[in-house]
């Protein structure tokens, strides 16, 4: 499927095309070259795709991947605290390379990698939410991604092997999360390329882990608790990540459901209503093989009139799946450098002819 | 590096709405009938004249799908990369494009690129692009869809946009349709059925949902004819069905997109000259040696086997259009039935602009083709299910499984027909989906290799002697 490579390819350099230019501040050595728009191409255009198989090895797989021209770390989560407040957050860490070598210089200020990180902690009223976004570069030690994970300064997200967990700790103004995520099951589910493309050259590799159990402290406006609750990671890394453009938009939705069964969707659409779908659905039930869902079955519940939808439907008859995918409320996009909407949903309808009900997180970009 | 590399994708891309600049569906009767043929000579029919010279410049110029890709996104999606515009004659814009597409400008004044007829009818041969060589390599195994929604990601706001979506939208109404699981084989009938039923056949008016019953979801295989026989031909297509004025049936590519008569009228009229340029094409001569004593015995075992159906060559030259019965030829039947039973889609062609001049009858049977070239067109039979001439003239030489070998592909002068590897398995017994496509299966339905057994009777010295002749023609 070359024309996501092409895809891949444009993609990556609106996102190094941001990130290019925050980093090229004046107070930089001369060596740093001037920004350009076909700089990011050509980085792009100096990594091979990833083979088309990917042999797993865990924990070694939670790090960073510094072979490959991208890479992110996504974690969301539903928890509540001990007054049984509710409250949601995310964090994602994105990584692409400039080159696939360190610059060969001694200087400090000499990058390879840069980092964007998107932080959201939804506080569970109408009240508003907090959203923070960062940029990092693996310059001067300020970010940077090793064999345990990645961090922008304060933000991180890393796997320890002690526990056999992941740890997120992420500041801002009025915000400050230290989670400790232990998984549910033993191994994540792996995920490859774009799906339902069957791509000879998936482009991508990584994972989906939901079910995390999640233990912790917020702090919320200076009130600090302690909570707990559900979450997921993924992680991909290789040269073509999803990410709307032109006509396209793209959509994400995890889905925790309270049967034990879980969903993630990836998905591009169009702008407009109309067009085909593409991307899947992954139903997860316990005990059992991921199963594949044509995108077809995902949709939203409304016809698009230029907003963000926020209520969906994912419907498969040949699966038992009815289910009805809204936000709990109205909600503002976060006012990233690129646009998107991410936030907590909601969902409630039957898997296999059972009533289930349970969380998600929904990212829409493009619109 | 180019960003978008892939030559099959962009042959994939090319060919949606392939439907015919030659081999297409099986259509229709006369007005307000629906008749079928009976074997024997099929009627010659005066073509209309047209400009040869003309009809090549519209073949690689002009815009006859009138719905496509934006320039721009075509440019920014690396397309432009992926194929060499090879061809001579390219005028403007077309001269910078892969030969299988043609520049156009929608009449909202966006710059569209366009597939053209060559994606299905041309391809190489020894290094050459022939054109009107039917291209055996063709991969409609995958949803073409998705590329066309992909290519979306390149397109612009505004008219782009919705010249974008037009072609992405008839793309994504025909997709279901078109998807063989073999490589190799084309799907232009049943892509075609499905087009037509969503058309009014009074005004051509696109119609989201079908008006008809679509055809079946799995396309009978093809194999794409040389576009030279039409000089010698009273019929289009296989079965002989396409009946009258070639012209309406050369021009049903512009079914993809063409939503009304106006515009169809146009086209004809420039389909006029494409028509005689197609039967002013000349086979290409064999380009390896021929050994001409072992031809010329050959020759005389061709007019005691061949010629009564196939006819005579040389300066003595006669082709008897023959429509031969099912029974007697005995090829996979499945091509030929379906026409028969497609009666709404034989009566809707009869009604539309399409069959106005062109009289269609479907038949329980095969015309016996001129054989000139022959040696360049394998794989043989209208399915494409036999690898070369040496195994049509042997049926114990026919595999029943069969993959090309495509690294490169190679030709073989002694058996006239791409080198190939024959199986002891099918698509069932390989894992690999990508290599259970490139596997011949003749078990399937429509894939059969069975009949045209006539060269069993000949001794292995008068079939040697045979092969030699046919490199001569």
């Amino acid at each position: 499927m070359r024309i996501l490579t092409a895809l891949g390819f444009i993609v990556t350099a609106l996102l190094l095309t941001v990130l290019y230019y925050w980093s090229a501040d004046p107070g930089e050595p001369a060596s740093v070259p001037e920004p350009s728009l076909v700089f990011p191409v050509d980085a792009a255009e100096t990594f091979a795709d990833p083979p088309t198989e990917w042999e797993y090895r865990f924990p070694a797989d939670h790090g960073s991947h510094p072979g490959q021209f991208g890479e992110y770390w996504w974690l969301a989560g539903q928890l509540h605290d001990d007054a049984g407040r509710a409250r949601a957050f995310q964090l994602a860490i994105y990584r692409l390379a400039l080159s696939q070598d360190r610059p060969d210089t001694e200087s400090r200020w000499g990058t390879r990698d840069l980092f964007r990180g998107q932080l959201l902690l939804d506080p569970g009223s109408y009240d508003g939410f907090h959203a923070d976004e960062r940029f990092g570069r693996d310059a001067l030690g300020l970010s940077g991604s090793d064999a345990t994970g990645a961090w922008i300064e304060d933000w991180s997200i890393v796997h320890d092997p002690d526990c056999g967990c992941f740890r997120l700790r992420a500041s801002s103004a009025d915000v400050r999360l230290d989670l400790t995520l232990h998984p549910s099951s033993p191994l994540p589910v792996t995920i490859r390329g774009m799906p339902g493309l069957d791509t000879p050259e998936p482009g991508s590799h990584g994972y989906w882990w939901p079910g995390l159990r999640v233990a912790g402290e917020v702090e919320y406006q200076g009130l600090s608790t302690s909570v707990a609750g559900d979450a997921l990671l993924e992680h991909v890394w290789g040269r073509r990540l999803p990410v709307a453009q032109g006509q396209l938009t793209t959509n994400r939705l995890w889905l925790s459901l309270d049967d034990g069964s879980a969903v993630r969707c990836l998905q591009l659409r169009r702008r407009g209503n109309g067009g085909v779908p593409l991307g899947d659905c992954l139903l997860l039930v316990p005990d059992a093989h991921p199963v594949r869902i044509a995108s077809r079955a995902w949709a939203p519940a409304d016809p698009l009139d230029g907003d963000y939808p926020l209520r969906w439907r994912l419907e498969s008859p040949a699966h038992g799946i009815a289910l009805e995918i809204e936000a709990p409320r109205e909600r503002a996009a976060p006012g990233f450098s690129l646009p998107l909407w991410s936030g907590l949903m909601q969902s409630a309808g039957t898997v296999d002819g059972q009533a289930v009900q349970g969380w998600g997180w929904l990212e829409l970009s493009g619109y | 590096m180019t960003r978008f590399p892939n030559v099959a994708l962009l042959f994939g891309l090319a060919a949606l709405g392939l439907a015919a600049c030659g081999e297409a569906p099986p259509p229709a009767a006369a007005p307000e009938r629906f008749t079928i043929a009976e074997p024997g000579p099929i009627p010659v029919t005066e073509q209309q004249p047209g400009d040869p010279v003309a009809g090549y410049r519209t073949v690689v110029n002009r815009g006859y799908v009138t719905c496509g890709i934006p320039y721009d996104a075509f440019r920014s999606s690396g397309l432009l990369e992926a194929g060499e515009p090879r061809l001579s004659g390219r005028e403007g814009r077309n001269a910078e494009l892969p030969y299988m597409f043609n520049s156009t400008v929608s009449g909202e004044g966006v710059e569209l690129v366009v597939s053209n007829c060559l994606t299905c009818h041309a391809s190489e041969f020894e290094g050459e692009l022939v054109v009107g060589l039917g291209n055996p390599l063709l991969d409609f195994t995958n949803d073409p869809s998705v590329n066309a929604e992909l290519l979306g990601a390149f397109v612009e706001d505004g008219a782009p946009a919705a010249a974008w979506a037009k072609w992405a939208d008839r793309i994504a109404a025909i997709a279901p349709y078109m998807v063989t699981d073999t490589v190799g084989v084309n799907p232009a009938p049943n892509l075609t059925l499905a087009l037509i039923a969503h058309r009014d056949p009074a005004t051509l008016a696109w119609s989201a949902e079908p008006r008809l019953e679509p055809p079946p979801r799995e396309p009978l295989p093809t194999k794409v004819p040389p576009w030279w026989r039409m000089q010698h031909k009273a019929a289009m297509f296989y079965n002989g069905s396409g009946r009258g004025d070639h012209v309406r049936y050369m021009m049903m590519k512009s079914l993809v997109c063409t939503d009304d008569i106006g515009e169809a009228a146009e086209i004809a009229e420039w389909f006029r000259d494409v028509r005689a340029y197609i039967a002013s094409l000349e086979p290409p001569a064999y380009p390896f040696p021929v050994d001409e004593e072992l031809a010329a015995q050959g020759e005389k075992v061709f007019a005691g086997t061949c010629a009564g159906c196939h006819g005579s060559y040389g300066a003595d030259r006669a082709y008897p259009n023959l429509l031969i019965d099912l029974e007697v030829v005995g090829t996979d039947p499945a091509y030929a039935r379906q026409a028969v039973e497609s009666e709404r889609f034989v009566r809707w062609f009869n009604r539309s602009f399409y069959g106005q001049g062109a009289e269609a009858m479907p038949a329980l049977g095969y015309v016996a083709p001129p054989l000139d070239a022959v040696w360049a067109t394998a794989p043989y039979l209208h399915n494409g299910s036999i690898p070369s001439i040496a195994a049509l003239l042997d049926s114990t030489q026919r595999p029943t499984y069969w993959q090309m070998d495509t690294e490169p592909r190679q030709y073989d002068p002694d058996t006239l027909g791409w080198r190939f590897e024959a199986l002891e398995f099918g698509k069932e017994a390989v894992e690999d989906l990508q290599r259970a496509k490139r596997i011949y299966d003749t078990t399937r339905h429509g894939y059969g290799n069975q009949g045209h057994q006539f060269g069993d009777a000949l001794g292995e010295q008068e079939r040697s002697a045979l092969v030699e002749y046919l490199k001569t023609l």
